[in-house]
Protein backbone atom coordinates (compact mmCIF):
# COMPACT_ATOMS: atom_id res chain seq x y z
CA UNK A 1 0.00 0.00 0.00
CA UNK A 2 1.38 3.20 -0.79
CA UNK A 3 1.82 6.19 0.86
CA UNK A 4 -0.68 8.07 -0.93
CA UNK A 5 -3.17 5.58 -0.02
CA UNK A 6 -2.49 5.61 3.66
CA UNK A 7 -2.73 9.08 3.88
CA UNK A 8 -6.37 8.94 2.04
CA UNK A 9 -7.37 6.24 4.09
CA UNK A 10 -5.65 8.28 7.99
CA UNK A 11 -7.24 12.11 6.43
CA UNK A 12 -10.94 9.56 6.43
CA UNK A 13 -10.30 8.52 10.18
CA UNK A 14 -8.42 5.53 9.82
CA UNK A 15 -5.70 5.89 12.62
CA UNK A 16 -4.50 2.57 11.65
CA UNK A 17 -2.57 4.14 8.49
CA UNK A 18 -1.18 6.31 10.29
CA UNK A 19 0.53 4.11 12.44
CA UNK A 20 1.39 2.01 9.12
CA UNK A 21 3.11 5.05 7.92
CA UNK A 22 4.77 5.68 11.25
CA UNK A 23 5.91 1.81 10.84
CA UNK A 24 7.33 2.50 7.37
CA UNK A 25 9.27 5.59 8.19
CA UNK A 26 10.59 5.60 11.21
CA UNK A 27 13.90 3.68 10.79
CA UNK A 28 14.99 5.83 7.96
CA UNK A 29 13.77 9.46 9.41
CA UNK A 30 15.62 7.64 13.16
CA UNK A 31 18.91 7.51 11.66
CA UNK A 32 18.47 10.59 9.65
CA UNK A 33 17.89 12.59 12.78
CA UNK A 34 20.49 10.64 14.52
CA UNK A 35 23.30 11.13 11.98
CA UNK A 36 22.28 14.69 12.04
CA UNK A 37 22.16 15.56 15.62
CA UNK A 38 24.52 12.22 16.35
CA UNK A 39 22.82 11.57 19.65
CA UNK A 40 20.48 8.80 19.82
CA UNK A 41 18.27 9.70 23.06
CA UNK A 42 17.72 13.25 21.13
CA UNK A 43 17.09 11.74 17.90
CA UNK A 44 14.22 9.38 19.34
CA UNK A 45 13.14 12.77 21.37
CA UNK A 46 13.17 14.17 18.06
CA UNK A 47 11.66 11.47 15.98
CA UNK A 48 8.63 11.74 18.08
CA UNK A 49 8.12 15.19 17.46
CA UNK A 50 8.28 14.97 14.15
CA UNK A 51 5.82 12.61 13.70
CA UNK A 52 3.69 14.31 16.14
CA UNK A 53 3.36 17.33 14.06
CA UNK A 54 2.75 15.17 10.77
CA UNK A 55 -0.45 13.77 12.91
CA UNK A 56 -1.25 16.98 13.55
CA UNK A 57 -0.71 18.72 9.87
CA UNK A 58 -1.64 15.84 7.71
CA UNK A 59 -4.68 17.21 6.80
CA UNK A 60 -2.61 20.45 5.51
CA UNK A 61 -0.35 18.55 2.88
CA UNK A 62 -2.44 19.27 -0.67
CA UNK A 63 -0.16 16.81 -2.82
CA UNK A 64 -0.08 13.91 -1.00
CA UNK A 65 2.44 12.83 -3.26
CA UNK A 66 5.07 14.64 -1.84
CA UNK A 67 4.72 12.91 1.81
CA UNK A 68 8.61 11.96 1.78
CA UNK A 69 9.77 15.66 1.08
CA UNK A 70 7.18 17.35 3.91
CA UNK A 71 8.13 14.49 6.46
CA UNK A 72 11.55 14.78 5.94
CA UNK A 73 11.15 18.98 5.87
CA UNK A 74 9.58 18.53 9.35
CA UNK A 75 12.29 15.98 10.63
CA UNK A 76 14.92 18.82 9.32
CA UNK A 77 13.05 21.63 10.90
CA UNK A 78 12.77 20.02 14.03
CA UNK A 79 16.81 18.50 14.13
CA UNK A 80 17.52 22.42 13.60
CA UNK A 81 15.22 23.78 16.15
CA UNK A 82 17.13 20.96 18.15
CA UNK A 83 20.68 21.58 17.39
CA UNK A 84 20.07 25.20 17.59
CA UNK A 85 18.81 24.77 21.61
CA UNK A 86 21.58 23.00 22.33
CA UNK A 87 23.94 25.08 20.85
CA UNK A 88 26.28 21.54 20.87
CA UNK A 89 27.98 22.50 17.78
CA UNK A 90 31.87 21.18 18.15
CA UNK A 91 32.31 24.68 15.60
CA UNK A 92 31.49 28.37 16.98
CA UNK A 93 29.55 28.26 13.63
CA UNK A 94 28.11 31.79 14.41
CA UNK A 95 31.82 32.70 13.26
CA UNK A 96 31.64 31.20 9.80
CA UNK A 97 28.65 32.69 9.11
CA UNK A 98 30.43 35.60 6.78
CA UNK A 99 32.83 33.01 5.62
CA UNK A 100 32.35 32.09 2.43
CA UNK A 101 31.94 28.02 1.80
CA UNK A 102 35.96 27.32 0.83
CA UNK A 103 37.02 29.45 3.79
CA UNK A 104 34.86 27.60 5.81
CA UNK A 105 35.44 24.53 4.71
CA UNK A 106 39.02 24.97 5.06
CA UNK A 107 38.72 26.06 8.87
CA UNK A 108 36.80 23.43 9.82
CA UNK A 109 39.15 21.08 9.18
CA UNK A 110 42.48 22.88 10.60
CA UNK A 111 40.21 23.60 14.00
CA UNK A 112 40.09 19.93 15.18
CA UNK A 113 43.05 17.93 15.42
CA UNK A 114 42.75 16.64 18.51
CA UNK A 115 39.22 16.05 18.22
CA UNK A 116 39.51 12.87 16.67
CA UNK A 117 40.26 9.56 17.80
CA UNK A 118 44.24 8.01 18.88
CA UNK A 119 45.13 6.40 15.75
CA UNK A 120 46.68 3.33 17.39
CA UNK A 121 43.22 3.11 19.85
CA UNK A 122 40.99 2.38 16.81
CA UNK A 123 39.34 -1.00 17.43
CA UNK A 124 36.77 -0.78 14.42
CA UNK A 125 33.52 0.80 15.82
CA UNK A 126 33.40 2.95 12.49
CA UNK A 127 29.97 4.07 13.61
CA UNK A 128 31.48 6.07 16.35
CA UNK A 129 33.89 7.40 14.41
CA UNK A 130 31.62 8.52 11.54
CA UNK A 131 29.14 10.01 14.22
CA UNK A 132 31.88 12.06 15.47
CA UNK A 133 33.07 13.20 12.33
CA UNK A 134 29.96 14.84 10.99
CA UNK A 135 29.74 16.63 13.92
CA UNK A 136 32.42 18.68 12.76
CA UNK A 137 31.28 20.04 9.82
CA UNK A 138 28.87 22.47 10.11
CA UNK A 139 24.92 21.35 9.58
CA UNK A 140 24.35 22.27 5.76
CA UNK A 141 27.29 20.22 4.39
CA UNK A 142 25.91 17.78 7.07
CA UNK A 143 22.69 17.71 5.93
CA UNK A 144 23.26 17.52 2.31
CA UNK A 145 25.99 14.41 3.16
CA UNK A 146 23.64 12.40 5.23
CA UNK A 147 20.67 12.82 2.30
CA UNK A 148 23.07 11.83 -0.10
CA UNK A 149 25.38 9.09 1.52
CA UNK A 150 22.43 7.37 3.87
CA UNK A 151 19.45 7.35 2.05
CA UNK A 152 20.25 7.95 -1.65
CA UNK A 153 18.22 10.90 -2.46
CA UNK A 154 18.53 12.68 -5.86
CA UNK A 155 19.74 16.21 -6.39
CA UNK A 156 16.67 16.75 -6.97
CA UNK A 157 14.63 15.42 -4.47
CA UNK A 158 17.15 17.47 -1.83
CA UNK A 159 16.79 20.55 -3.95
CA UNK A 160 12.58 19.89 -2.84
CA UNK A 161 13.45 19.29 0.87
CA UNK A 162 15.67 21.68 1.13
CA UNK A 163 14.71 24.50 -0.79
CA UNK A 164 18.17 25.55 -2.14
CA UNK A 165 19.09 25.62 -5.44
CA UNK A 166 21.29 22.58 -7.11
CA UNK A 167 24.45 23.75 -7.18
CA UNK A 168 24.41 25.04 -3.32
CA UNK A 169 23.82 21.25 -2.85
CA UNK A 170 26.56 20.11 -4.82
CA UNK A 171 28.90 22.59 -3.52
CA UNK A 172 27.81 21.80 -0.32
CA UNK A 173 28.37 18.03 -0.88
CA UNK A 174 31.99 18.74 -2.34
CA UNK A 175 33.18 20.87 0.35
CA UNK A 176 31.21 18.67 3.17
CA UNK A 177 33.00 15.33 1.67
CA UNK A 178 36.20 17.48 1.08
CA UNK A 179 36.21 18.26 5.06
CA UNK A 180 34.99 15.04 5.57
CA UNK A 181 38.30 12.94 4.09
CA UNK A 182 40.75 15.78 5.62
CA UNK A 183 38.99 14.39 9.34
CA UNK A 184 39.12 10.83 7.69
CA UNK A 185 43.04 11.28 6.95
CA UNK A 186 43.97 13.00 10.22
CA UNK A 187 42.32 9.79 12.06
CA UNK A 188 44.03 7.75 10.06
CA UNK A 189 40.14 6.09 8.71
CA UNK A 190 41.45 6.58 5.33
CA UNK A 191 44.10 3.67 5.57
CA UNK A 192 43.11 0.79 2.74
CA UNK A 193 43.91 -2.12 5.05
CA UNK A 194 41.36 -0.59 8.03
CA UNK A 195 38.74 0.32 5.18
CA UNK A 196 38.25 -3.69 4.44
CA UNK A 197 38.68 -4.13 8.12
CA UNK A 198 35.40 -2.03 8.97
CA UNK B 1 37.69 26.51 -17.63
CA UNK B 2 39.66 26.11 -14.50
CA UNK B 3 39.80 23.01 -12.09
CA UNK B 4 37.31 24.81 -9.56
CA UNK B 5 34.82 24.95 -12.54
CA UNK B 6 34.38 20.81 -12.62
CA UNK B 7 33.66 20.70 -8.88
CA UNK B 8 29.73 20.09 -9.32
CA UNK B 9 30.87 17.84 -12.83
CA UNK B 10 32.75 15.57 -10.03
CA UNK B 11 30.15 15.28 -7.38
CA UNK B 12 27.66 14.80 -10.23
CA UNK B 13 29.45 11.88 -11.64
CA UNK B 14 30.55 10.44 -7.95
CA UNK B 15 26.85 9.71 -7.63
CA UNK B 16 25.79 9.29 -11.40
CA UNK B 17 23.40 11.74 -11.77
CA UNK B 18 25.49 13.46 -14.67
CA UNK B 19 24.62 13.90 -18.17
CA UNK B 20 26.26 12.33 -21.28
CA UNK B 21 27.37 15.51 -22.04
CA UNK B 22 28.90 16.60 -18.92
CA UNK B 23 30.63 13.22 -18.65
CA UNK B 24 32.52 13.75 -21.40
CA UNK B 25 33.58 17.14 -20.78
CA UNK B 26 34.60 15.76 -17.62
CA UNK B 27 36.31 12.85 -19.05
CA UNK B 28 38.41 15.01 -20.78
CA UNK B 29 39.33 17.31 -18.11
CA UNK B 30 39.92 14.09 -16.27
CA UNK B 31 42.64 12.92 -19.13
CA UNK B 32 45.07 15.78 -18.39
CA UNK B 33 44.12 16.76 -14.99
CA UNK B 34 45.99 14.51 -12.25
CA UNK B 35 44.79 16.68 -9.67
CA UNK B 36 41.22 16.32 -10.31
CA UNK B 37 41.70 12.67 -11.35
CA UNK B 38 43.07 12.45 -7.61
CA UNK B 39 39.94 14.25 -6.16
CA UNK B 40 37.34 12.57 -7.37
CA UNK B 41 39.05 9.05 -6.05
CA UNK B 42 39.69 10.36 -2.92
CA UNK B 43 35.62 11.61 -2.72
CA UNK B 44 35.02 8.12 -3.67
CA UNK B 45 36.61 6.31 -1.00
CA UNK B 46 35.36 8.95 1.12
CA UNK B 47 31.49 8.00 0.28
CA UNK B 48 32.98 4.45 0.67
CA UNK B 49 33.72 5.35 4.27
CA UNK B 50 30.50 7.07 5.34
CA UNK B 51 28.24 4.04 4.00
CA UNK B 52 29.83 1.83 6.91
CA UNK B 53 27.75 3.07 9.03
CA UNK B 54 24.34 0.98 8.80
CA UNK B 55 20.93 2.46 9.54
CA UNK B 56 19.80 1.02 13.11
CA UNK B 57 16.35 0.53 14.61
CA UNK B 58 15.18 2.56 17.16
CA UNK B 59 12.99 0.26 18.15
CA UNK B 60 10.50 2.75 19.49
CA UNK B 61 7.10 0.97 18.39
CA UNK B 62 5.10 4.66 18.72
CA UNK B 63 1.32 3.66 18.41
CA UNK B 64 -0.85 6.50 17.89
CA UNK B 65 -4.28 6.17 19.50
CA UNK B 66 -7.63 8.26 18.87
CA UNK B 67 -8.84 10.76 20.76
CA UNK B 68 -11.89 10.22 22.60
CA UNK B 69 -13.05 13.93 22.14
CA UNK B 70 -11.61 16.91 21.54
CA UNK B 71 -12.15 19.48 23.99
CA UNK B 72 -12.56 23.28 23.71
CA UNK B 73 -9.09 23.74 23.53
CA UNK B 74 -8.50 20.84 21.86
CA UNK B 75 -10.51 22.47 18.87
CA UNK B 76 -8.66 25.07 19.13
CA UNK B 77 -5.92 23.39 18.53
CA UNK B 78 -6.55 21.92 15.51
CA UNK B 79 -8.37 24.20 14.02
CA UNK B 80 -6.14 27.59 15.05
CA UNK B 81 -7.25 30.20 16.82
CA UNK B 82 -7.71 32.22 13.45
CA UNK B 83 -10.63 29.66 12.30
CA UNK B 84 -11.52 29.69 15.88
CA UNK B 85 -11.95 33.67 15.78
CA UNK B 86 -13.67 33.80 12.31
CA UNK B 87 -16.19 31.33 13.08
CA UNK B 88 -16.87 32.87 16.44
CA UNK B 89 -17.45 36.33 15.45
CA UNK B 90 -19.52 35.09 12.29
CA UNK B 91 -21.83 32.97 14.95
CA UNK B 92 -22.12 36.30 16.60
CA UNK B 93 -23.34 38.43 13.49
CA UNK B 94 -25.88 35.13 12.64
CA UNK B 95 -26.96 35.90 15.96
CA UNK B 96 -27.15 39.88 15.91
CA UNK B 97 -29.03 39.72 12.47
CA UNK B 98 -31.24 37.18 13.61
CA UNK B 99 -32.16 39.17 16.99
CA UNK B 100 -32.69 42.36 14.57
CA UNK B 101 -35.03 40.23 11.74
CA UNK B 102 -37.11 39.53 14.71
CA UNK B 103 -37.22 42.92 16.30
CA UNK B 104 -36.04 41.90 19.68
CA UNK B 105 -36.15 43.97 22.79
CA UNK B 106 -34.34 43.50 25.80
CA UNK B 107 -34.56 45.57 28.85
CA UNK B 108 -33.72 45.17 32.26
CA UNK B 109 -35.58 47.12 35.15
CA UNK B 110 -35.30 46.41 38.78
CA UNK B 111 -33.16 43.29 38.54
CA UNK B 112 -35.92 41.85 35.76
CA UNK B 113 -34.69 41.19 32.37
CA UNK B 114 -37.75 41.52 29.63
CA UNK B 115 -37.52 40.27 26.25
CA UNK B 116 -39.78 40.45 23.49
CA UNK B 117 -39.71 38.98 19.81
CA UNK B 118 -42.03 39.84 16.88
CA UNK B 119 -41.92 39.70 13.48
CA UNK B 120 -43.47 43.52 13.46
CA UNK B 121 -41.94 46.54 15.02
CA UNK B 122 -42.23 46.40 18.79
CA UNK B 123 -45.03 49.65 19.82
CA UNK B 124 -44.01 51.14 22.70
CA UNK B 125 -46.59 51.93 24.96
CA UNK B 126 -47.46 55.40 25.39
CA UNK B 127 -46.53 57.17 28.97
CA UNK B 128 -50.49 58.25 29.58
CA UNK B 129 -51.21 54.04 29.69
CA UNK B 130 -48.44 53.20 32.46
CA UNK B 131 -50.54 55.73 34.95
CA UNK B 132 -52.13 54.62 38.17
CA UNK B 133 -55.25 55.53 39.76
CA UNK B 134 -55.58 56.30 43.83
CA UNK B 135 -58.29 53.42 43.93
CA UNK B 136 -55.28 51.14 42.18
CA UNK B 137 -52.72 52.19 45.14
CA UNK B 138 -55.33 52.03 47.78
CA UNK B 139 -55.84 48.53 46.03
CA UNK B 140 -52.60 47.41 46.11
CA UNK B 141 -51.80 48.49 49.37
CA UNK B 142 -54.54 46.08 50.66
CA UNK B 143 -53.00 43.10 48.63
CA UNK B 144 -50.02 43.91 49.90
CA UNK B 145 -51.35 43.59 53.76
CA UNK B 146 -53.37 40.76 52.96
CA UNK B 147 -50.02 38.92 51.50
CA UNK B 148 -48.10 40.10 54.28
CA UNK B 149 -50.65 38.96 57.24
CA UNK B 150 -50.68 35.38 55.20
CA UNK B 151 -46.76 35.47 54.86
CA UNK B 152 -46.88 35.89 58.86
CA UNK B 153 -49.27 33.45 59.24
CA UNK B 154 -47.49 30.90 57.50
CA UNK B 155 -44.46 31.98 59.62
CA UNK B 156 -45.85 31.08 63.12
CA UNK B 157 -47.56 27.81 62.35
CA UNK B 158 -44.30 26.45 60.40
CA UNK B 159 -42.34 27.37 63.80
CA UNK B 160 -44.57 25.90 65.85
CA UNK B 161 -44.59 22.70 63.78
CA UNK B 162 -40.98 22.69 63.74
CA UNK B 163 -40.94 23.27 67.63
CA UNK B 164 -43.29 19.87 67.85
CA UNK B 165 -40.89 18.00 65.97
CA UNK B 166 -38.12 19.01 68.18
CA UNK B 167 -39.91 18.05 71.37
CA UNK B 168 -41.34 14.57 69.66
CA UNK B 169 -37.11 13.98 68.68
CA UNK B 170 -36.06 14.82 72.30
CA UNK B 171 -39.03 12.56 73.91
CA UNK B 172 -37.95 9.58 71.49
CA UNK B 173 -34.29 10.16 72.27
CA UNK B 174 -35.17 9.97 75.98
CA UNK B 175 -36.95 7.12 75.87
CA UNK B 176 -34.75 5.54 74.16
CA UNK B 177 -32.44 6.15 76.24
CA UNK B 178 -34.36 5.15 79.55
CA UNK B 179 -34.93 1.62 78.09
CA UNK B 180 -31.08 1.10 77.36
CA UNK B 181 -31.08 2.23 80.38
CA UNK B 182 -33.03 -0.23 82.15
CA UNK B 183 -31.77 -3.29 80.12
CA UNK B 184 -28.62 -2.42 81.56
CA UNK B 185 -29.30 -2.16 85.22
CA UNK B 186 -31.37 -5.56 84.50
CA UNK B 187 -28.56 -7.64 83.23
CA UNK B 188 -26.36 -6.29 85.86
CA UNK B 189 -28.73 -7.54 88.99
CA UNK B 190 -28.86 -11.20 86.96
CA UNK B 191 -25.53 -11.41 86.94
CA UNK B 192 -25.14 -10.36 90.62
CA UNK B 193 -27.42 -12.61 91.14
CA UNK B 194 -26.14 -15.86 89.62
CA UNK B 195 -22.66 -15.24 91.64
CA UNK B 196 -24.57 -14.68 95.00
CA UNK B 197 -26.04 -18.54 93.68
CA UNK B 198 -22.91 -20.04 92.84
CA UNK B 199 -20.77 -18.46 96.26
CA UNK B 200 -24.16 -20.14 98.08
CA UNK B 201 -23.52 -23.82 96.46
CA UNK B 202 -19.73 -23.82 97.09
CA UNK B 203 -20.79 -22.81 100.90
CA UNK B 204 -23.54 -25.52 100.94
CA UNK B 205 -21.04 -28.29 99.19
CA UNK B 206 -17.82 -26.89 101.65
CA UNK B 207 -19.97 -27.54 105.02
CA UNK B 208 -21.48 -31.11 103.99
CA UNK B 209 -17.93 -32.21 103.29
CA UNK B 210 -16.90 -30.69 106.50
CA UNK B 211 -20.08 -32.35 108.26
CA UNK B 212 -19.16 -35.83 106.73
CA UNK B 213 -15.75 -35.14 108.09
CA UNK B 214 -16.62 -34.69 111.32
CA UNK B 215 -19.08 -37.85 111.39
CA UNK B 216 -16.49 -40.21 110.19
CA UNK B 217 -14.17 -38.96 112.96
CA UNK B 218 -16.75 -39.71 115.75
CA UNK B 219 -17.47 -42.87 114.38
CA UNK B 220 -13.69 -44.03 113.08
CA UNK B 221 -12.85 -43.73 117.12
CA UNK B 222 -13.70 -46.25 119.20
Amino acid sequence: MTDEILIDKFLKGHIEAFNTLVWRWETPLYNFILRYLGDGDQAKDVLQNTFIRAYKSLHRLKDHSRFSTWIYQIALNQCHDCWKSQKRANLNISDLEDDDEENRHERITMADPACGPDKSAFNGDIAEYLRRALLLIPEEQRVVIIMKEYHGLKFTEIEAILQIPLNTIKSRLYYGLSAMQKVFKQWGLDREDLRYEM
Amino acid sequence: MKCEDYQNLIIEELYDEITPGDRKKLKSHLRVCPDCTARLEALRSTSQTLKKWPDVDPKLNLTFIPEKRLSANGWLKRFGFKQFAYGFAGACAAVLLILAIGNTRISYQNGDFEFQASLRPVQTALPSENYLTKADLEQFKQENYTTIGQIITENNERERIRQALVLSDLYNEMETKRQTDLVAVSQTLQQVNYGNEERFDQTNQALSALIQYVNYQFTAKP
